[in-house]
């Protein structure tokens, strides 16, 4: 069996998946068109942004930190199945050329990733470091520590089965530093110092030697199996979870993030006498992606608001993102994710109807009074922030009220 | 307890799988329901439990109907599946909690209950941990551990030994003994014969979605005018005559 004709098979097979769902999207209702108005409005804060910020501001350190973070966190997609634990195991020796290919695709997709953000980062570029000549330099050395990064990484996660967690954390940070210090350096001094750049070459080379030194004494198998399938669970929930914003899909078993400080703070914060409650709240926090969406939602609403202190864009991103959450919600209710328990609990069904409206009305009103407080710390009028304030709660309610439960019950 | 009468049923009212099915448990009382695969066993207990809705036939738990009391009827059962069925985003303490709230239990009552049952099965050092992380045995321990913790009126168990270490099956085979001397009527499937033979009363040997025999072993004996033979015998001559 050729390992490799596997990969591409799956690889090929996964992207006409998302290709069709891409169009089942741009196809949808008003979807083209939010993502639109949402573009515009980034692109405005954007530009605003960068009338901002002021000269003495350190903005090569933030950009090195940032960048770094993307640089360094590879997650190097192999599509591996927890099934292939039992199916792939005996051509485990085999497998080299199956992840060969699998590092050409990382390769190429986070190298198409890394150039969309510096795309989106040349115009901070010109403004605070250097020429369009500059930035191709600064892409060519970023495309370099990217690949770096993705190799230090296979090498990592090759290196899980042998050795401890903290261990291999600790690697990891280290090449974290490395890349921030370098992204730093290629910001600040590429078209400057020949020196440093010897310097970027040198580190890279030296670190990838002292890891491969390290691998070279590990044993070559067993390859990081159930790393592999965790990981491909995951970035799989994640695609699914983002399309779920747009259209409804079948349903993909999502990891679950333990969170065990809600265990501790839950009780004290929310009301859950009520089964249903108690239930809900518990897989809203350890779902893996739904209360990550909500930091996420309210994070980007923050920067928006921000940097664009108008009556109308602060009013209408509230809306969206009271949307874009509440839509979210009702897959918590969803009984096909709980085991069937919860159909025979002697509990009355207004019950699970009322539970989950009042989770509803607490997450989105509360979203909705922390982007009205950030309103009401830019220029707009008392009376704006306090009508934008009034009327979001007004929709809040209407939505958690009437809205989703009618949704959960229409479901087939 | 519970009263079977005269089901027929299955997932499509064109194709029933179980036809004139009749059953009774008695409080006290371990009736064994047994049959080869697809005879109909799960099917029975999925209509027992209102997960699927009886084309003919009644079925009546503490002397009401799912449709006439849905609350009584509910909180007078407790199931344990054959597969362990679990919440992703529960831990073990978390299960027992949200079970001891679906029934309403008091809270001491509930502690109590639960640190029993958490010593009796050895479950103590798990307590915190997400059932992802357990292996089979100790997820199926889940299951039984929600069940025995609201010490329900009827108990329903569907292979209940699969995946559990022998001081878990004794454990549990105990707390059997222990419920029915309380007065719980006991409904269990299994395919382990030996063990259903010293310990169910009564026995309903399910073929083809019919009854095709029931009542102790004696009885059953005579109806198959087979006046020596073991349970197992029972069950293989049963089989083989389809």
């Amino acid at each position: 069996m050729k390992t490799d004709q596997l990969f591409i098979k799956r690889m090929t097979t996964s992207w006409t998946q998302a290709i069709r769902i891409l169009m089942m999207v741009l196809s949808g209702g008003g979807t083209p068109l939010v993502v639109g108005v949402l573009f515009i409005l980034l692109s405005i804060a954007y530009s605003r942004f960068l009338v901002w910020l002021p000269k003495d501001f350190p903005i090569a350190v933030l950009v090195a930190i940032i960048i770094s973070l993307p640089l360094s966190i590879v997650r190097i997609r192999t599509w591996i199945q927890k099934a292939d634990l039992t199916f792939l195991l005996p051509l485990e020796t085999k497998m080299r050329d199956y992840f060969k290919v699998s590092l050409y695709y990382n390769c190429a997709t986070y190298l198409a990733r890394l150039t969309l953000f510096l795309l989106i980062l040349l115009p901070l570029y010109r403004l605070r470091f250097g020429t369009i000549k500059d930035f191709m330099a600064v892409l060519i050395a970023f495309c370099f520590l990217q690949v770096w990064n993705i190799i230090a990484s296979w090498l990592e996660d090759r290196l899980q089965p042998f050795y401890s967690s903290r261990f291999i954390f600790t690697l990891f940070f280290i090449r974290l530093l490395i890349t921030g210090w370098l992204s730093y350096i290629t910001l600040i001094y590429v078209h400057a110092k020949i020196s440093l750049v010897l310097l970027f070459f040198i580190l890279t080379v030296l670190h990838t030697f002292f890891l491969w030194r390290i691998f070279s004494k590990a044993p070559r198998f067993p390859y990081p199996w159930i790393l592999f399938a965790k990981r491909e669970q995951k970035i799989q929930a994640k695609y699914v979870s983002l399309a779920g914003w747009f259209v409804d899909l079948p349903q993909v078993r999502f990891p679950v993030k333990e969170r065990k400080w809600i265990t501790w703070l839950l009780p004290k914060l929310i009301p859950q006498g009520k089964p249903f409650s108690y239930l809900y709240w518990r897989t809203f926090f350890r779902h893996s992606e739904l209360f990550s969406i909500y930091l996420r939602i309210l994070l980007l609403a923050i920067l928006i608001i921000v940097f664009l202190p108008n009556f109308w864009v602060v009013f209408g991103t509230i809306l969206l993102c009271i949307w874009l959450f509440g839509s979210q919600l009702p897959q918590i209710t969803n009984p096909h994710r709980y085991p069937m328990f919860v159909q025979i609990y002697p509990i009355d069904p207004k019950e699970r109807r009322t539970s989950f409206q009042k989770m509803c009305w607490i997450l989105i009103s509360l979203l909705s009074i922390i982007l009205t407080l950030v309103a009401s710390f830019t220029n707009l009028l008392l009376s704006q922030v306090l009508g934008i304030g009034i009327t979001a709660l007004l929709i809040s309610f209407f939505f958690s009220n009437f809205y989703l439960p009618r949704k959960i019950e229409k479901r087939p | 307890m519970l009263s079977v009468q005269n089901l027929t049923g299955g997932y499509s009212r064109h194709q029933p799988v179980i036809h004139h099915i009749s059953l009774n448990v008695q409080p006290s009382e371990i009736v064994g329901l047994i049959g080869v695969n697809g005879a109909g066993k799960s099917t029975t207990i999925k209509h027992i439990l209102g997960l699927l809705t009886p084309h003919e036939g009644t079925i009546e738990v503490d002397r009401t109907t799912l449709q006439a009391d849905p609350l009584h009827y509910r909180s007078s059962l407790a199931y344990i599946p054959e597969v362990p069925q679990f919440y992703e985003e529960l831990t073990l303490w978390e299960h027992l909690e949200l079970t001891a709230r679906a029934y309403q239990l008091p809270k001491d009552i509930f502690k109590e209950r639960a640190e029993f049952l958490l010593q009796a099965f050895r479950m103590k050092k798990a307590t915190h941990w997400f059932p992802h992380t357990f292996s089979k045995g100790m997820q199926q321990k889940i299951m039984i551990l929600c069940a025995f913790l609201i010490e329900p009126k009827l108990l329903i168990v569907d292979e209940p030994f699969i995946g559990l270490d022998p001081l878990a099956i004794q454990a549990l085979l105990d707390l059997f003994l222990q419920r029915k001397k309380e007065g719980t009527a006991i409904l269990m499937s299994t395919h382990i014969l030996t063990m259903a033979e010293k310990y169910c009363d009564r026995f309903v040997l399910l073929h083809e979605g019919q009854v095709a025999l029931s009542g102790t072993l004696p009885e059953m004996r005579e109806q198959a005018g087979l006046p020596r033979a073991t349970l197992e015998e029972l069950f293989i001559q049963i089989a083989k005559d389809s």
